[in-house]
């Protein structure tokens, strides 16, 4: 979003798009933030979608517990203690991968933070204490090998694994219904809330599109009275029934939605976007990278999160 | 005697060849010289008109990064190992299939086959071959052979992943040298060897004496066509290693382009490494050509 807008390819939308202030009350804040740049809206947030918990419940069930962890303490304990048969090898966890959306939920759960508000600096906040320990924990699981090693590349994918067994719990997104229904139709996925982080709230990514107006276009006018109708009730309903999120809040818990999206959207309300900047693609890599250091122990978190700082803080310059 | 130029046989043919000379100019010739600028430029593809010119400074940033530099040693390295490997495999394999034996056309056809896979299909079963948890190798190596005692983790180590990139790319490339070097062979004098037989000479001998130096001019094609293809290489290092995992670390010169490009949209560094590596292929090109000729001599 950011990156088009900087390059000067959106209309802005504020002050632009008759009744914008009144479309953008209703919708999720996560979303909505993710059109705003410098200081300006250039998008309207169509459909959005967050990651929550899935947990595999004939593992646990087959563990002796029956309901997903509530807090990350719980989280980190059922990790380690899913049962594990001898003659198969199972993780309690397992991530898609060392990309920042993987972590993201875990890492804003736990209170971490990429940089501050207005996007100044990171020091302090993607090496500050909440995220250094959110990635702690992470490293953690690894080297204890409750969380599967396919992250590095390469191995059992996360959606495989979860449906046969080797990994009790991962976290993904709603797509999942979708995808299990044609590849594993018998297995029942289950959906939980991310578990809480020590200050007791929860949280996790935002993804989603949004839609915008290109600058140029002959016909503004009309392209703006269709993004504004794209945000209506009517539209956004037709949108869910095709398995698109809508991020209107007072549609969250309407009968019309499918019953899976209602985790989905409670999780939506604490969910956070990404940084907001034209240079993320250049930031998530230096975070990646510094979460690929640390599991190979190459540095400890804290000194592979100062050095994604650095990097971030050039990035912002 | 001069035979006077009869331009009423010059027009016939430009008309003929005007159609294709239409469709290069087009769709090589002009974007490849947009290209050239671009690459001196700091693109902007949204408004073009407000890029910024820089000289070579998209050259001279390609040249001192580090994530290039790496991308040059991968891809420098692959080729190596996979040309000399193709040489000598398919020169093995068409030396067999020159034999007089049943089943000739069967073999040769066999060999060949996966000369005409698809690029991406073979280069997915080679990643979930080397899978590192549920994978086949480490399946036969660790189960079955049992000379390792941990499953490998192919593709989380940079240098490992370039082991299925390279063996995907020699079995996919001996059949095709093993047919170049068989046409090369069939225009080899039967009489010679047969003259070389009366006169004592072993199969090496043979080999060394006769058929090596007549496959000069295959040989020489051969490099020069294999070594470009192998600095060109592209889909098995983009799908196997989804653009330099880990720590763009394995990127091959051309995903290198391919992310900078349309990952960064920063068009003209991507530019800039396009051309980079053409002068390289095209200098690459002209000394083998230089050094074969002059062993042929």
């Amino acid at each position: 979003m950011s990156e088009f807008a900087n390059q000067g390819a959106l209309v802005q939308l504020d002050g632009n798009l008759p009744d914008f202030d009144n479309i953008i009350k209703d919708t999720f804040p996560g979303p909505l933030s993710t059109n705003y740049w410098n200081g300006h809206y250039y998008g309207l947030p169509l459909d959005t979608n967050t990651q929550v918990l899935l947990w595999n419940k004939d593992i646990f069930e087959a563990a002796g517990i029956s309901a997903p962890p509530a807090t990350m303490e719980e989280f980190a304990a059922v990790a380690c203690t899913i049962n594990r048969s001898p003659s198969e090898t199972r993780y309690g966890y397992a991530q898609g991968g060392t990309y920042f959306w993987a972590p993201a939920p875990i890492f804003y759960a736990m209170g971490g933070k990429v940089t501050d508000e207005e996007i100044t600096t990171a020091t302090g906040y993607v090496n500050g204490p909440e995220s250094v320990a959110a990635f702690t924990m992470l490293k953690d699981l690894y080297d204890q090998s409750c969380m599967s090693p396919n992250l590095l590349g390469g191995g059992i994918a996360t959606d495989a694994g979860h449906a046969e067994g080797t990994y009790a719990m991962i976290i993904d997104g709603p797509w999942m219904v979708d995808i299990y229904k044609n590849n594993y139709p018998d297995f029942e996925v289950n959906f939980a809330p991310i578990p809480t982080g020590p200050d007791g709230t929860t949280s996790s990514v935002v993804g989603g599109e949004d839609v915008v107006v290109l600058e140029g276009t002959a016909n503004q006018e009309a392209a703006m009275k269709w993004a504004a109708y794209l945000l209506t009730p009517e539209a956004q309903k037709m949108m869910a029934s095709v398995g698109q999120m809508p991020t209107l809040a007072s549609l969250a818990g309407d009968p019309a939605m499918p019953p899976y999206f209602a985790v989905f959207q409670e999780q939506l309300k604490t969910a956070q976007a990404r940084v907001p900047h034209p240079k993320w693609s250049d930031m998530d890599n230096a975070i990646n990278n510094a979460y690929q250091r640390m599991l190979n122990g190459d540095q400890t978190p804290q000194e592979a999160l100062d050095q994604a700082a650095e990097e971030i803080n050039a990035l912002l310059q | 005697m001069h035979t006077k130029r009869h331009y009423s046989d010059l027009l016939p043919a430009m008309i003929f060849l005007l159609p294709g000379l239409v469709l290069f100019a087009l769709f090589f010739l002009g974007p490849m010289l947009y290209s050239l600028r671009i690459s001196f430029f700091d693109w902007k593809i949204v408004h073009p008109d407000q890029s910024v010119f820089v000289g070579f400074r998209n050259y001279q940033r390609a040249l001192s990064d580090s994530i290039f530099q790496r991308a040059i040693l991968n891809t420098f390295a692959y080729t190596v190992i996979t040309v000399v490997a193709k040489m000598i495999l398919g020169l093995g394999v068409a030396l067999l299939l020159n034999q007089r034996m049943p089943g000739r056309t069967l073999f040769r056809v066999a060999y060949y086959l996966p000369v005409i896979t698809s690029w991406v299909i073979v280069s997915l079963l080679f990643e979930y071959m080397f899978n590192g948890q549920a994978g086949l190798v480490n399946y036969i190596l660790k189960d079955i052979l049992r000379v390792i005692p941990k499953d490998v983790l192919w593709f989380a180590d940079p240098i490992l992943t370039l082991v299925p990139i390279i063996l995907l790319d020699i079995w996919k490339g001996i059949g095709w040298a093993a047919i170049i070097f068989l046409a090369g062979l069939q225009v080899i004098p039967a009489e010679l060897y047969e003259a070389a037989r009366v006169d004592g000479a072993n199969s090496l001998a043979q080999l060394r004496y006769i058929t090596w130096p007549l496959l000069g001019p295959t040989t020489v094609f051969l490099v020069v066509v294999l070594v470009i293809g192998g600095l060109n290489a592209y889909v098995p290092f983009q799908l196997m290693t989804n653009g330099g995992d880990p720590m763009d670390l394995t990127h091959s010169v051309l995903t290198l382009m391919y992310e900078a490009t349309f990952g960064r949209i920063d068009f003209g560094y991507g530019a800039a490494i396009s051309y980079l590596l053409t002068v390289f292929v095209f200098i690459v090109s002209l000394i083998e050509l230089r050094l074969m000729r002059q062993q042929a001599a």
